[in-house]
């Protein structure tokens, strides 16, 4: 479950300032945030997984006061209940498709590798089709295989909430289709709440839930 | 820490190249020390040895380092010989043992070391194939020299022309191979042995001929009592063989011939203080001490490796400063690296932990080596350093 | 994995080529060896002539070994020793030279020198000239000799009284503790060797004025040191006269009147029938170099001193 009220933002002295009067993902819904360039999109995702603090308001995330949590705290949450797809992928060039998949496992003391986190990455890359690839690196992977890789990555720690922005960005119509097939049918299996950021009005239709971030956002600084 | 060593190992051996020449490079940093250090025991405890191994030295008056490194090493540093006389008189002091040396000739680009059997005992030099030098005209051949030139017992080998000692020039002779001496990592193995006469007649002070009371008319120039003169035609030997050994002869009083330097073993240390008192205020002969000689060259060496310590260690740092600044790079490089980190939810320390260990695991990669290297220079460093200065002589 | 870069192995290949580079380079410690294993055996000299030989065997202490090892037969003078003749040489513990040319051998062989005596050297101001001695030259050196010394040095006694003490003092060099033995030995020696001398000496006085002829230029040591008027031919013993050798032995009668010839064995009937029609009587004076067939050095010189005081009518002729 997503929630935000009133939630206002300003990045550092005089910039692009985000105001959210009221936003609220249910659990288990795909929901899609549409927006132009410089609407706030990415802002949004961070407020949500506490990338970003609000100067005030409420952001709620799987049950838990994100805006309240201390930095460390906010990592910590982070790491364990959010799953991110980021446009540029972003995998990590010198750990193979499985030490991909494993890599949020590797940045925090909270999580540890085993014998059942290793377990459940080789199950989601297979699922994901990736079995035969484990040990190739991204630069030997077409561009659907590495997006799901970053897909299997997203969702091996479990979380209640996956938030992607705009992961088909650079796709074909095809290959977006494609790759959004993936992930609502992996985000459905698990009943993840997924918030996906894009500017792409095309998708809209797949989604259960779309939010307007257009007029949320604004170069100049909001007055309270 | 072990997930941070786990990404920082991955990230090394993907890039194996750089980590690879990061690592070499630290490497040499700290072993350069402790090479140089290894080296300069090494070389400082070789010349030692050898000059312990020579009691003391005649020669003609001069510089004593130069006597010292021709006769110890065979190097070239034309040192004005003394004369056979010399060594006879030592030996009739019944002091000691004099040993001669002729040094000065080459053969194939070895030196060509006429000597007596006595020098051989003194080295303790053994013979691996062969036998010992029995005759004029033979020769034994450091392990060295055998390797290099391929050559055993049976085989011969030439002198080489010399204008050292006469400006007209000397004709190789050639020698016959008989034994080939067991390694010594010392100046032994890359020297050709003869015996004293043998390097005589090589510098062309001694020859052989046809005889000349039975020599053809057509040889002789002219017969005056029991005199014969010789024409052109005459042949000198320039082999020294089983039928014409008889014929080879020395000219003139042997005890004026020239002996390069005298290895003086004295039965005793109060028949050595003799025996350099002797030479105390001799005009033209100089008796030394060959380990003090080399104490003072070690102790130049040792001020030079002191400077030399400073300059290493200056490029020691430039190497860190390098290192440190190719690691910023290599960070800087990764800058959407930790944007992901962090964004995913890394710890806040993370990325200073990976950063940690990849330099841990590089140092220690490094320190290994050059501790590995530390260690093979401590046990094989000096005979690789005696077979060093043996090739570059 | 496909194409991926494998450091952990090239790390392996890294530190393994460093290891291998260092101890290519690298030898094994130098063996901490002697040349020559300490021994029990006696103390050995190796001796050029018999006379060398015997002169050691007198004087020498217990437990020395003295060997000589030229064959049965074979000139001494003139003996090519082979590589492993001349090692066993180098082996000794000393090594006695006669000197004086004595065994050309010497002169082209390796030899430890200082273990060698060349017994003779400093005995005499100078050595004699041998008559095959041949003055030549080649290139700008000058007229010079090779061989020319004449070596039968022991026929001189006192000479070979000389000889024995070079002997003598090199074994108290190695064997201080037994100088007195040795002393004992050589004065013994000495003893017999003056008394030789002696009679030479009043052969010499009976002699004067008389000439001898001699079968080999061996005698010169003799000659010169007891004043005897010898002339040599080239004559061996166990051949024929020729019509040469008998031309040349008329010539030189004809010069060299003389009633005796000195020959180094007994000659050939026929030989020694040539010279009695010459009115030449036969004296056996052998030079000993080598070992006799009996007796030993004393007994035959002796003999070749009786044969001299025969000739010379100091003694009755057998």
């Amino acid at each position: 479950m997503i929630s935000l009220r009133d939630v206002r933002f300003t990045y550092g002295k005089g910039g692009f300032s985000l105001h959210i009067p009221e936003l609220f993902v249910a659990s288990g819904v795909r929901a899609a945030a549409i927006g132009p360039s410089g609407s706030g999109k990415t802002t949004l995702l961070n407020l949500i997984s506490g990338i970003e603090r609000p100067a005030s308001g409420e952001v709620s995330t799987a049950g838990a006061r994100v805006d309240q949590l201390s930095p460390s705290a906010r990592r910590s949450f982070r790491i364990t209940n959010i799953g991110f797809v980021f446009q540029q992928l972003l995998l990590v060039d010198y750990l193979d498709v499985l030490g991909n998949v494993l890599y949020p496992y590797r940045l925090h003391s909270d999580l540890r590798v085993d014998a059942t986190v290793r377990s459940r990455a080789r199950r989601l890359a297979e699922e994901l089709g990736l079995g035969n690839l484990l040990g190739r690196l991204p630069s030997e992977l077409s561009q659907g295989e590495r997006q799901r890789v970053a897909i299997a990555r997203a969702l091996v720690t479990e979380p209640p909430v996956v938030l992607a922005d705009e992961p088909t960005g650079n796709l074909d119509p095809a290959a977006k289709h494609k790759a959004l097939d993936l992930l609502f049918e992996q985000c459905d299996a698990r009943s993840t709440t997924l918030l996906m950021v894009t500017h792409d009005h095309h998708l809209l239709d797949r989604f259960s839930q779309v939010v307007d971030l257009d007029g949320w956002g604004s170069p100049e600084p909001m007055t309270p | 820490m072990k997930d941070s060593l786990y990404l920082a190992w991955r990230y090394l051996r993907h890039h194996e190249v750089k980590t690879l020449l990061l690592v070499l490079s630290l490497t040499v940093f700290l072993a350069l020390p402790l090479v140089m250090r290894s080296m300069s025991r090494a070389m400082q405890q070789s010349f030692l040895a050898r000059a312990e191994g020579t009691p003391l030295l005649l020669g003609q008056k001069g510089s004593s380092l130069d006597l010292v490194i021709e006769a110890l090493y065979f190097q070239r540093k034309d040192v004005e010989p003394v004369k056979k006389a010399d060594v006879d008189a030592i030996q009739s002091t019944g002091l000691g043992m004099a040993i001669p040396l002729r040094t000065g000739l080459r053969t194939q680009g070895f030196p060509l070391v006429g000597t007596s059997l006595a020098y051989f005992d003194l080295r303790k030099l053994r013979i691996e194939k062969g036998r010992g030098l029995a005759l004029i005209g033979e020769c034994i051949l450091g392990s060295e020299v055998a390797e290099v030139l391929e050559l055993g017992p049976g085989d011969a080998l030439l002198t080489s022309p010399s204008t050292l000692f006469d400006l007209a020039g000397v004709y190789p002779l050639k020698l016959d191979v008989v034994g080939v001496l067991e390694p010594t990592q010392g100046p032994d193995d890359a020297a050709v042995f003869v015996d004293l006469k043998t390097a005589w007649v090589a510098e062309g002070l001694g020859h052989g001929h046809e005889d000349l009371a039975r020599a053809d008319a057509d040889l002789v120039l002219r017969r005056q009592g029991d005199t014969v003169t010789a024409n052109a035609k005459l042949v000198q030997y320039n082999e020294i063989t089983e039928s014409n050994r008889e014929s080879f002869h020395f000219h003139g009083d042997a005890a004026s011939y020239p002996v390069s330097a005298v290895i003086v073993v004295p039965h005793d240390e109060k028949s050595a203080t003799l025996l350099r008192g002797r030479f105390v205020d001799a005009p033209t002969l100089q008796i030394v001490r060959p380990a003090q000689v080399v104490d003072s060259l070690n102790a130049q060496i040792f001020r030079f490796e002191r400077v030399l310590q400073i300059v290493v260690w200056t490029v020691g740092l430039a190497t860190a400063v390098m290192f440190v600044l190719v690691m910023a790079l290599s960070w800087k490089l990764r800058a959407e690296e930790l944007r992901t980190m962090t964004r995913l939810g890394s710890s806040r320390w993370k990325a200073l932990q990976i950063m940690t260990s990849e330099v841990a695991l590089m140092v220690g990669a490094s320190a290994l080596l050059a501790g590995l290297v530390g260690v093979l220079m401590a046990r094989y460093g000096e005979p690789w350093v005696q077979t060093l200065i043996l090739r570059s002589s | 994995m496909k194409g991926r870069p494998n450091l952990l192995s090239s790390g392996r290949v890294l530190l393994s080529l460093t290891a291998l580079a260092i101890v290519a380079c690298a030898r094994k410690a130098p063996p901490d060896v002697e040349r020559g294993a300490d021994r029990e055996e006696p103390f050995t000299v190796y001796t050029v002539s018999y006379p060398l030989s015997y002169f050691a065997e007198r004087v020498a202490p217990g437990g020395v070994q003295v060997v000589f090892p030229v064959p049965e037969g074979i000139d001494p003078a003139f003996w090519m020793p082979s590589a492993d003749a001349i090692q066993q040489f180098q082996a000794a513990d000393l090594i006695l030279l006669n000197g004086a040319g004595y065994a050309r051998w010497t002169g082209y062989a390796t030899l430890p020198e200082e273990r060698v005596v060349v017994t003779a050297d400093g005995c005499r101001e100078s050595f004699l000239r041998s008559e095959d001695d041949v003055r030549h030259q080649h290139g700008p050196e000058g007229t010079h000799a090779h061989s020319g010394r004449a070596f039968t040095t022991w026929l001189d006694f006192r000479l070979a009284v000389c000889q024995a003490s070079r002997i003598r003092d090199a074994f108290v060099q190695q064997m201080p503790d037994r100088k007195q033995s040795i002393s004992e030995r050589f004065e013994a020696l000495e003893r017999d060797l003056l008394d030789l001398d002696g009679r030479l000496c009043e052969v010499s006085k009976a002699a004067a004025g008389q000439r001898l002829l001699a079968s080999h230029p061996v005698y010169q040591y003799l000659a010169d040191a007891y004043g005897l008027s010898i002339e040599s031919l080239h004559l061996e013993p166990e051949q024929e006269l020729s019509q040469d050798d008998v031309r040349t032995l008329d010539a030189l009668l004809e010069q060299h009147p003389a009633k005796w010839m000195l020959w180094e064995g007994a000659p050939l009937p026929s030989t020694q029938s040539a010279l009695a029609a010459r009115g030449v009587n036969v004296i056996v004076f052998s030079p000993a170099g080598q070992k006799p067939a009996e007796g030993d050095f004393l007994r035959v010189m002796r003999e070749n001193v009786r044969g001299l005081e025969c000739a010379t009518r100091l003694t009755k002729c057998p």
